[in-house]
């Protein structure tokens, strides 16, 4: 069927309000329906997930060195295939320990713009596919998580990779 | 940023700065030796026509015009019609300069190096504008441009639009070889790291298929021993799997075999492509030399030797600016005047030799010169006036002990530089980064004759020679060259003084620190029988104590992740072949918190002054050193009459004295002491040679705090009685 053809200047506005309103809503449908696939762990108490496209290896952790004089967020520094990164405890990071960490078992290395870092892991819960529907805005008072994602067997709390590597206390200026 | 320059920078940029390094080496080699001029200017050419075709292609218009500019310039001596003036070469060198700091700028995608590049392009084609050549018909152009360069040559009026295809510098040189950037190298070395460790994996596996087969073997020993016939089949069976362990093993073997030699000859690949030849240093030195000798108005020559010496990437990095320095300085403060040289019948240019060679594991540079010498007299001068040290401290010092004050930081400001008629400008940042490359910095000098600076570093610094040390059940490694010295006393050798561990090496009392508390750690447990104790280089009279040394290795380095690089105490992470990371102590940080150790001790005791009189000079000195060694400031006199003198004319916490002294003895100086308000208070411990009771008694009736016998000092006790009496006489 032939579209109507608009005849004045107010037509053609309302035309093309109602387009944009009707991609407006086929695109928001889209993205409900995204997943987003996240590499889910647990540790300290909490289950964190960070996007798999950060997550460029996983592993037991082995030959963890203690830094010495180091702050007590950073485990230590372990080799992973090829990868020589600092073992960051997240839950201490960003204070939100429930409890303290268990035997650390698992090393996630994660990387963003070439800087690498392990985030440390009392478990891997696997890959999750978070639905961009589940995910809601986290009140817990962090930038660096700014998102939680509720699963049906699962709360995770989305870090925010960027954000976390660049904060001040992990960057590089002497003390 | 174009789409496509984006895609093509890094690899861009690299040529660009060969290109640029190429063409300045040309002009130098030009300007030095005008023989060379026919051959170095057609090979400039070929470089500058490369920079500007391949800009040009990827629309970096600045630099195109540049290049097209400075072969505008420089077409006089390509014809043969103009001399290479000093200008030339100037504009041609700083336009280099210009190209170079844009590529930052493309780098970067900013304006960065855009207004110089312009501003040099300006300038060349104005010098090219003062030597113009006549315009040549079409068919003349053809014969020049023939007979000079018959396929490279551009023709002299092309327009940067007109560039067409581009040209790509090094393609028709070296077509077998590809540019690799640092990153991917660094990648690559990371997994020989994983290799090696695999190889561990594999050794150890080996290892634990042995001992199941003696296990094994050891059974069917036994049950042959026993002789039960009901076991003969289980015999054959356990004999099967034997048989099949064994040739697992031996392919166990024959894959660690492969595999080391693999790892090897990567390691070696690998570190192969990482040296590069000490000639790179050849056109910096040359630059750096020329241009000191147009701002001075003297004239010098760089004799360069060992430029076939390969040297590991990051180390002629670091070592270039350094060197840099040291050939400077000798322009401006080593090489005289040109009416100088030639008044005192030396050759008015002067000569300045970089000679570079591997002698075992170190490289070794030294840079000569004929100039004056370092002028000691002046340096002396320098120094009191500065108040580094006292006439008489100065005077004391021996030749090589006055060339060290040049290293020494600050020493050599600006407004020294032009009063000094030695060597000083920047000095203590040359020692800086010798110390940071574990390398040392020597000095020597002939009046008149000239001097020599040698630089001594270790040949690599991607692998270095470490020691393993362990502390607290850890273990750190620190590079071999910080250390100068490893000692394993034995307990009763160590001394205690006033909360101190003592140890004397050579007479000279060492203050022992643990490793753990530089560490910022608590220590637990006993201090072990010939525990070892470390001596740094540059760490006076201290000792760093750890539990156990773990031999020599020889590792590769990783720089720390860059969230441990605040930490002072760590340099960087060694890799273990199937073993955890390990920390390589800082030296430098090290001895930085040995520092702020002492300076708290010293704060804790500062203004503590012990007077300590005696007539023999022996004891003096020996109580002097037992008393420093614990941390407190020593005045000395040699009777009683000079201490009593010294007691009341300076501020004195404490008098050690002898009881047997000549004019005026100790029992005699505390009476007068006491009697004197200004000195009533002031503690005085009585010695002497014996443990005599008579002495005692007259010396504690007379008001001494303390009576020792000389051999409490043996025990250590002396500097823990001062510090209790000063702790007294404080509350």
């Amino acid at each position: 069927m032939a579209e109507e053809v608009p005849s004045s200047a107010d037509d053609i506005t309302r035309l093309l309000h109602e387009r944009a309103a009707q991609l407006a809503r086929r695109e928001r449908g889209s993205d409900e329906a995204t997943l987003l696939p996240h590499v889910a762990f647990q540790a300290a108490g909490q289950q964190f997930a960070v996007p798999l496209r950060y997550v460029v290896y996983a592993s037991r952790l082995r030959h963890l060195t203690p830094i010495p004089g180091g702050p007590p967020y950073l485990l230590g520094i372990c080799a992973l295939a090829g990868h020589l990164v600092s073992v960051l405890d997240v839950a201490a990071f960003l204070d939100l320990r429930q409890r303290g960490l268990s035997d650390v078992a698992c090393c996630l290395v994660v990387s963003y713009e070439g800087r690498e870092l392990g985030l440390c892991a009392e478990r891997l819960l696997g890959i999750e596919d978070v639905p961009a529907a589940a995910i809601s805005p986290w009140q817990g008072g962090s930038s660096m998580i700014p998102q939680m994602a509720t699963l049906p067997k699962l709360r995770l709390l989305l870090l925010d990779l960027p954000q976390l590597l660049s904060d001040p206390r992990l960057q590089e200026e002497r003390q | 940023m174009d789409e496509l320059l984006r895609e093509v920078i890094d690899i861009f940029v690299a040529e660009v700065r060969e290109q640029a390094d190429r063409i300045s080496q040309a002009l130098l080699t030009m300007e030095q030796q005008p023989s060379t001029i026919p051959t170095e200017i057609e090979e400039l050419y070929r470089q500058a026509h490369s920079l500007k075709g391949s800009s040009a292609s990827l629309g970096v218009e600045e630099l195109s015009q540049l290049a097209h500019h400075l072969e505008s310039a420089l077409l006089p001596v390509r014809r043969h019609r103009s001399t290479l003036t000093a200008e030339m070469v100037d504009l041609g060198l700083k336009s280099l300069d210009a190209v170079k700091l844009r590529v930052v700028g493309l780098l970067a995608d900013n304006e960065v190096g855009l207004a110089e590049v312009h501003r040099f392009a300006e300038q060349l084609e104005q010098l090219a504008q003062r030597h113009p050549l006549p315009a040549p018909s079409v068919g003349a152009q053809a014969v020049v441009d023939a007979s000079a360069a018959p396929i490279e040559s551009p023709p002299d009026d092309l327009r940067s639009d007109d560039i067409g295809e581009p040209i790509f510098a090094g393609a028709s040189e070296a077509p077998d070889s590809v540019r690799v950037s640092i990153e991917k190298l660094a990648a690559l070395i990371q997994h020989t790291d994983d290799l090696r460790r695999l190889r561990g994996q594999l050794e150890r596996h080996q290892s634990e298929v042995t001992t199941m087969l003696r296990g094994l073997e050891k059974l069917l020993r036994t049950n042959a021993k026993n002789g039960d016939p009901d076991l003969k089949r289980t015999d054959e069976e356990i004999q099967h799997v034997v048989r099949g362990l064994r040739a697992m093993r031996r392919d166990l073997l024959d894959d660690i075999e492969g595999l080391q030699s693999t790892t090897g000859e990567l390691d070696d690949g690998l570190r192969a492509i990482q040296l590069l030849p000490a000639a790179l240093l050849s056109q910096p030195l040359h630059r750096a030399i020329r241009e000191a000798c147009r701002s001075t108005g003297k004239e010098a020559t760089l004799v360069l030797r060992g430029e076939d010496v390969f040297l590991d990437r990051t180390l002629l990095e670091a070592i270039q600016t350094p060197l840099l320095h040291v050939v400077r300085n000798a322009v401006d403060h080593g090489i005289e005047d040109i009416a100088v040289r030639e008044a005192i019948g030396k050759p008015a240019v002067g000569r300045i030799s970089v000679t570079i060679e591997q002698r075992g594991s170190q490289v070794e540079i030294t840079v000569e010169d004929d100039g004056r010498g370092l002028d000691v007299t002046r340096i002396r001068e320098v120094a009191i006036k500065r108040s580094l040290l006292s006439a008489t401290e100065a005077a004391r010092l021996d030749e090589q002990e006055v060339y060290q004050l040049l290293l020494r930081p600050g020493f050599s400001t600006k407004e020294e530089t032009t009063t000094l008629s030695g060597r000083g400008v920047g000095l203590d940042v040359v020692n800086t980064t010798v110390r940071k490359l574990h390398g040392s910095l020597t000095l020597e000098s002939t009046p008149g004759a000239g001097a020599l600076f040698v630089i001594s570093v270790p040949l690599t610094v991607a692998a270095s020679r470490l020691l393993m040390l362990e502390e607290q059940d850890h273990t750190f490694a620190l590079p071999l060259p910080a250390v100068a010295r490893i000692a394993l006393p034995r307990r009763e050798e160590l001394v205690q003084f006033g909360g101190q561990t003592v140890y004397y090496i050579d007479g000279q009392p060492h203050t022992v620190l643990r490793l753990s508390k530089l560490l910022g750690q608590t220590h637990s447990g006993d201090v072990p029988n010939r525990q070892p104790l470390l001596i740094l280089r540059g760490a006076s009279g201290v000792a760093i104590a750890c539990d156990k040394l773990r031999g020599e290795a020889e590792l590769v380095l990783r720089p720390l992740p860059i969230e441990l690089r605040r930490l002072p105490l760590l340099s960087s992470v060694a890799i273990v072949p199937s073993g955890p990371a390990l920390f390589v102590l800082s030296p430098q940080g090290l001895l930085s918190t040995v520092g702020s150790l002492r300076m708290a001790h010293d704060a804790r005791s500062r203004r503590r002054t012990v007077l300590v009189a005696d007539d023999s000079i022996t004891t003096r000195s020996l109580l002097r050193s037992v008393l420093e060694g614990g941390g407190y400031r020593v005045r000395t006199a040699s009777d009683g009459d000079e201490a009593l003198r010294i007691a009341r004319s300076e501020p004195i916490d404490l008098v050690v004295s002898d009881v047997r002294m000549p004019r005026l003895d100790g029992i005699g100086l505390l009476q007068r002491l006491r009697s004197d308000p200004r000195t009533s208070t002031l503690p005085l411990v009585l010695f002497s040679g014996a443990n005599n009771d008579e002495d005692k008694q007259r010396g504690l009736s007379a008001g001494a705090s303390a009576y020792l016998a000389k051999s409490d000092f043996e025990r250590g006790q002396l500097v823990d009685v001062v510090t209790q009496l000063l702790q007294e006489a404080g509350s």
